[in-house]
């Protein structure tokens, strides 16, 4: 379903570079070996910028939950309500998370637990890529 | 005067961790009167129903409530943010009338043009209050009223001020929260909100992903919830400072009109959220002796507490929240050297009614234990006139977005003039209450005697 394009930012461009190459990566601070998402300018928890890499990701996760949106407030996804927005933790690290519609999932047929993998989709406005999730089927 | 204009609470002043044992302050700040303001939906543009006329409106009726006169007053406690939307300003003024010309008729006007309409500040407030003219402590404490009522307590306990008033006021202009505004917009977006908004999530999203969890996690139904409501429903409507029983008396919400209603993100409907509206509460603190003189029986302050913990990724899972509010619950026993079983009522925080669930089962009110909730909502009673009332003030949910009628309602409970909502099955004799989310929480423990 259509996005808005997300608009890289010094804080994030790593991962938007990564994403049009078809990876995932997220933001670890080596001197904690401690992975943080969303990427910020410094780590959460030393507070320092200096050591702040991109790791990539396996890209394997599990759906932890979900909400049908029915009212959401993006005039571009107006047309595809209601949707599922899920939350996905990633296999590398489940305290890591991020959103999906999940792509192929019927709304509110969401399998809170089961595994996900990574795909990647194109936003129209700048042709952006970014992530997506993906129920992977036995 | 010097204004204290903090950015937040000292940090001092906060009972953040657990082991910090009884509250050295714990019945030395009383709450004697509060007032609110008319409600009202939108505001009309008319100076008299602006946040600010109806901030000086709460506060006239606090002094009043309490028998206290404005030159007694000693200390005022302003929050100065006003709303949860994210309207631009300046915003589209109706075409008919110079809104800002008939405030700047009607008030005395500051520097910045928001305050009054969209804000407010001490300074506005006395110059605005002639009848204020002793207030040697004035402060700011943004966001919510918890954190204000938390900050003219421990200023009392501290003797910053013997007669402190707190004002909280909230505006709600024309225009929809959210929806297409800011980096909804366009089909581009940037900054952090890429990550949640660039999804179409916000507003009550998170909150209705926590709470998909706990279905799950519990093995509950969405449908446990109804009576909930229902009962919050029905004690706003017996709220009359509240914006429901003022505006919508017949608005009687049944248990079938819950499960019918609109989904704004499943599991999540419109009757989980709140409506913003336009209103405003005072209330009135002071010392024990001085409060001897005062027209209302004093309110006791036991204990308070505060638990922000961040998020560890994009947002607060099920567990972080259970987790906070499990720790606010033992901080607050803690603090008021009380145990769980001495809690008459509790008014804990429901905008969104879901997390009213964890706030509940945090506490362990009521024997409520993980996972609880909703089995004890769908099965006992919990009304105003039952052994165990859960949220007698109604909340949010009953009369409307502010995040005050939970303290309002404590305070009236305890003083045993809650009128239509008093309680009858149990004797109130001390309350806990707080907002806001679980995982971003100011709280208090209040008692209808200082022991
Ligand atoms: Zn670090």
């Amino acid at each position: 379903m259509p996005k808005q394009s997300p608009v890289p930012e010094d804080v994030d461009r790593g991962f938007w570079e990564a994403a049009n190459e078809g990876r995932l990566v997220v933001q670890n601070c080596h001197a904690c070996d401690r992975l943080q998402h969303p990427p910020m300018d410094a780590c959460a928890q030393c507070g320092s910028g200096d050591n702040l890499e991109w790791s990539e990701m396996s890209g394997r996760g599990t759906i932890y939950t979900y909400a049908v949106m029915y009212d959401n407030p993006v005039p571009l996804m107006f047309d595809d309500q209601p949707f599922n927005a899920a939350v996905i933790k990633l296999e590398d690290d489940p305290d890591i998370m991020m959103l999906s519609h999940l792509p192929g999932t019927p709304v509110d047929e969401v399998p809170i637990g089961a595994p996900v993998r990574l795909v990647f989709e194109k936003t129209q406005a700048t042709g952006q890529m970014v992530p997506e999730w993906e129920v992977v089927t036995q | 005067m010097t204004t204290n204009r903090f950015e937040q609470i000292p940090e001092e002043w906060l009972r953040r961790r657990e082991g910090l044992g009884i509250w050295e302050g714990r019945s030395k700040a009383v709450a004697v009167g509060t007032g609110a303001s008319d409600t009202s939906r939108r505001w009309d543009w008319d100076p008299q129903t602006s946040v600010g006329a109806n901030a000086i409106s709460a506060l006239r009726r606090a002094m009043d409530d309490a028998g206290v006169t404005g030159d007694q007053v000693d200390g005022l406690i302003v929050v100065p943010d006003t709303t949860t939307g994210r309207f631009a300003w300046p915003p589209a003024w109706p075409e008919d009338r110079d809104v800002p010309g008939d405030m700047a008729a009607a008030f005395e006007m500051v520097d910045d043009p928001r305050v009054g309409m969209a804000g407010l500040s001490t300074e506005w407030i006395i110059k605005n209050m002639p009848e204020l003219t002793n207030v040697e402590f004035a402060a700011h404490i943004p966001s919510d009223t918890a954190p204000a009522l938390i900050g003219a307590v421990e200023a009392v306990v501290r003797g910053l001020t013997k007669v402190c008033l707190v004002v909280k006021g909230w505006h709600n202009l024309a225009g929809r929260y959210y929806v297409g505004q800011g980096a909804a917009n366009g089909d581009t977006i940037a900054t952090r909100e890429k990550w949640s908004t660039g999804w179409g999530t916000v507003g009550v999203y998170q909150e209705a992903t926590r709470f998909q969890r706990y279905l799950w996690k519990y093995g509950k139904r969405k449908e446990m919830f109804a009576n909930f409501v229902v009962n919050s429903k029905r004690n706003g409507l017996n709220f009359p400072e509240g914006f429901f029983a003022q505006n919508r008396p017949e608005d009687i919400v049944t248990r079938e009109d819950y499960l019918g209603a609109r989904w704004l993100a499943k599991p999540a409907n419109l009757y989980d959220a709140d409506i913003p509206i336009c209103a405003a509460a005072a209330f009135l603190f002071t010392t024990p002796e001085r409060a001897k003189d005062m027209k209302q029986k004093p309110v006791y302050v036991l204990g308070h507490t505060s638990t922000q913990p961040p998020a560890r990724s994009l947002q607060h899972t099920l567990e972080e929240e259970e987790a906070a509010a499990a720790s606010s619950g033992r901080k607050l026993l803690e603090a008021a050297g009380i145990s769980v079983s001495d809690y008459s009522f509790e008014n804990m925080y429901d905008g969104y009614g879901m997390f009213h669930a964890i706030h509940v089962e945090g506490l362990g009110y009521a024997g409520i234990k993980q996972g609880d909730f909703l089995d004890f909502v769908e099965n006992e009673d919990i009304t105003n006139e039952g052994p165990h009332p859960i949220s007698p003030s109604g909340g949010n949910i009953g009369s409307g977005r502010t995040r005050f009628w939970l303290h309002m309602d404590t305070m009236q409970q305890l003083q045993g003039r809650a009128g239509a909502r008093q309680m009858t099955g149990v004797k109130p004799e001390i309350g806990v209450d707080g907002a806001n989310f679980p995982q971003n929480f100011h709280g208090l423990v209040w008692g209808a005697n200082p022991d």
